[in-house]
């Protein structure tokens, strides 16, 4: 469902409920009130009202009495005395009906004989007179005991009769007229007893009250529902126009102002679908003075530094993915397997502080003589690695072109290195030794272009700090930072019995540990004489995991590289 | 780099704590004087292209006397490995020399002189203050090959 309609609904539904609760209420209030005040009225007239009936009733048994004496006396009827005067009409009764006869009462004419047979109608009831009051009829009997009224109003919108303190005298409703009813109807106990009723008809409801008079006598005032609440339900209908127009005007409002609400979300949302398409050319333009422009202004915002990102993203990637190519490529500079020349077995150990890196070692023979090389190029990554590969094919070319009758030196080597890595900008160096082994005359020759000297070491030897012999040498410029550089070659002279050539790059001094401290010279040179004495053969792998420990979580600052070489 | 003008012929600074692409060797042209002293007590690190840059502040200063004091192990490493840090006009006046301690497993640092260690690279006998004796923690041959150049 859309968010449109989920509003209008919820809106509709909130003013709906609020509306019913308060008409609810509104309609009970009324209800009671005009119960109240109907009931009031009424039986505040009927109050009045029955003190006449009484009066009339007294009036009419003295004149009853005297007519029955007269009559008794004479056998007719007497004439009326003066006091008929204060009533238009009496009427002689003979147990069986009224006698009917036209006569003028104080507010108008009505026909008794018509009224007459409508009471005696009644279930045959007698009753015992009838008189004329205030315009309403009045029905009475002058039975000794007790004695009892009923005051019927013919007024149209009241129906009121008058029960005795005991509830008797009950009623019914037929058609729309009360009649007298046998008996004390459950209706008239209840209403004897102060409760208020609703009378229920075929088709309508009766409201009836209850009022004690200062004469003993119970009154009962019954008016139509209908008619007592006719305001109400004009309220109602009127009421409920209004409702239905003020809904009505409101969804028209609503569509208006929904769709200003929903119109700038439609265009994010179309907007994103294009994003999410990889399309980020598209601007989101709200018009609005709102948050929603804000909202516009921040997506378009999020839009640029989202297409910033993914550009990078992307870069990034293709960046990655050069590398790891790069990494191929280099990793096919190293040498795999142990090397094995004449008298000679080197290995080696390389592990780059990123993808690729500026370390590179290598073993290799040219014209007869075995070389033994590694260096270090300024930094580490791709530029660090495009100098060790300028290094590794240089190495090649040397290799490939220098013949066999022709001597070649590690100063030699060097020097065409250097040439092949300087230019003008001198923004990459390279830090390098090369040693050459000769078996035959037991003769290593080296030059350094400020390397790390390795380490050479008598195995036959005791095996401490003295008898160590870094082969420093004359140290040259490092490759690359003059075109003019040059190196100096140094001969060694092998003793006999198995010697240990071990070089490093400055990866290893400057590893650090979780405590930022340095591996440093120190401990590599106890590691190394510790790890000989251990066991030669095992060197590299050791060496390596003592490395590994070291670093512990740390991250790897520079490239690590070494070789191991056994001579003799 | 700070430095300070101590009179018209001198100029003290101090290098550090890193040396590194963001070292300005043309912070030297500042320099006045005919001397310079570089006093390396606060240098932590100097990398390789710290090195690079050290060295054309150098060639800044080829016409200068310079004096390096109070160099670090870091500083002495350069000075062996690279050619050109301790030119014909550099004095090295004073650098910490590395010893180790067998039993507590502890390095320190001794603040020696040129002449504490001599022609012959021999290395004074250092003790703890418990009177232990402590290692010389390198190569001498290696460790004081700037004395050679």
């Amino acid at each position: 469902m859309k968010l449109k309609v989920k509003f209008q609904i919820l809106v509709l539904t909130a003013l709906t409920v609020l509306g019913a609760i308060s008409i609810y209420n509104t309609i009970n209030i009324y209800i009671d009130d005009k119960k109240a005040f109907v009931s009031e009225v009424a039986l505040n007239s009927m109050a009045s009202s029955k003190k006449q009936v009484l009066f009339y009733e007294l009036l009419v048994n003295g004149i009853f009495t005297k007519f029955e004496a007269e009559l008794a006396s004479s056998g007719k009827p007497g004439e009326l005395s003066s006091k008929q005067d204060l009533i238009k009409c009496i009427y002689k009764f003979n147990k069986n009906q009224l006698t009917a006869k036209n006569c003028q009462s104080d507010t108008g004419t009505f026909d008794l004989k018509e009224l007459n047979e409508a009471v005696i109608q009644n279930k045959g009831k007698l009753v015992d007179g009838i008189s004329l009051l205030d315009g309403k009829y009045v029905a009475y009997t002058n039975s000794k005991a007790p004695v009892k009224f009923v005051s019927i109003s013919l007024v149209s919108e009241f129906v009121a009769f008058t029960v005795d303190n005991l509830g008797a005298h009950g009623f019914e409703f037929r058609n729309g007229e009360m009649f007298l009813a046998d008996g004390v109807s459950e209706s008239a106990a209840k209403l004897a007893k102060g409760e208020s009723i609703e009378l229920k008809e075929t088709e309508d409801s009766f409201i009836a009250s209850f009022k004690l008079t200062d004469l003993g006598l119970s009154q009962v005032k019954v008016i139509e529902k209908s008619l007592m609440l006719r305001s109400l339900y004009t309220f109602i209908e009127t009421g409920v126009q209004i409702t239905l127009i003020t809904i009505g005007v409101f969804i028209v409002i609503s569509l208006f102002w929904v769709n200003k609400i929903v119109n700038p979300l439609k265009t994010l949302t179309a907007i994103t679908e294009k994003i999410s398409k990889g399309d980020f050319t598209n601007k989101v333009s709200i018009k609005t003075k709102d948050e929603f422009k804000t909202l516009g202004d921040s997506f378009n915002y999020m839009q640029d530094q989202l297409a910033t990102y993914i550009e990078g993203e992307k870069e990034k990637v293709r960046l990655e993915k050069e590398m790891q190519v790069t990494k191929v490529i280099q990793d096919s500079f190293f040498q795999d397997n142990e090397y094995v020349g004449k008298e000679l077995q080197v290995s080696g150990f390389y592990k780059a502080a990123s993808e690729c890196g500026g370390d590179w070692w290598g073993v290799t023979n040219i014209s007869g003589k075995d070389f033994i090389l590694i260096g270090d190029a300024t930094g580490h990554g791709a530029p660090a690695a495009m100098i060790t590969a300028v290094v590794y094919s240089c190495i090649k070319t040397i290799k490939n072109t220098v013949g066999k009758n022709e001597s070649l030196t590690p100063a030699d080597v060097l020097t065409h290195l250097n040439h092949a890595i300087n230019n003008d900008s001198h923004n990459y160096n390279m830090t390098f030794f090369v040693c050459s082994w000769e078996s035959d005359s037991r003769t290593l020759e080296f030059a350094n272009a400020s390397h790390n000297p390795p380490f050479l070491l008598h195995l036959n030897s005791g095996k401490t700090r003295q008898d160590i012999r870094p082969l420093s040498g004359d140290i040259g410029k490092r490759l690359g930072e003059a075109a003019d550089s040059t190196y100096k070659n140094e001969k060694v002279a092998v003793k006999e019995g198995k010697h240990i050539l071990f070089g490093y790059t400055d990866g290893i001094t400057e590893l650090e540990n979780v405590d930022g401290k340095q591996y440093g010279d120190g401990r590599l040179i106890r590691t190394f004489l510790k790890l000989v004495k251990e066991d030669v053969d095992q060197f590299g792998e050791k060496l390596a995991k003592n490395l590994d420990d070291y670093q512990g979580e740390m991250e790897l600052l520079d490239d690590v590289t070494f070789f191991k070489a056994i001579i003799g | 780099m700070e430095f300070s003008q101590n009179d018209a012929n001198l100029t003290l600074a101090m290098p550090g704590p890193r040396v590194d692409e963001n070292f300005d060797p043309d912070i030297s042209k500042k320099f006045e004087g005919k001397e310079v002293v570089f006093d390396f007590s606060n240098l932590n690190l100097m990398n390789s292209t710290g090195i690079r840059e050290w060295l054309l502040l150098l060639e800044n200063l080829k016409d200068r006397k310079i004096t390096y004091k109070n160099c670090p192990k870091i500083f002495v490493l350069v000075m062996n490995m690279v050619k050109g840090v301790v030119s014909e006009n550099v004095t090295v006046e004073s650098f910490y020399v590395p010893f180790y301690d067998p039993e507590t497993d502890d390095e320190i640092d001794v603040l020696m002189s040129p002449a504490d260690i001599g022609q012959n690279l021999e290395v004074p006998e250092q003790k703890t203050k418990d009177g232990r004796p402590l290692e010389f923690d390198d190569v001498a041959e290696k460790y004081f090959q700037f004395l050679k150049m």
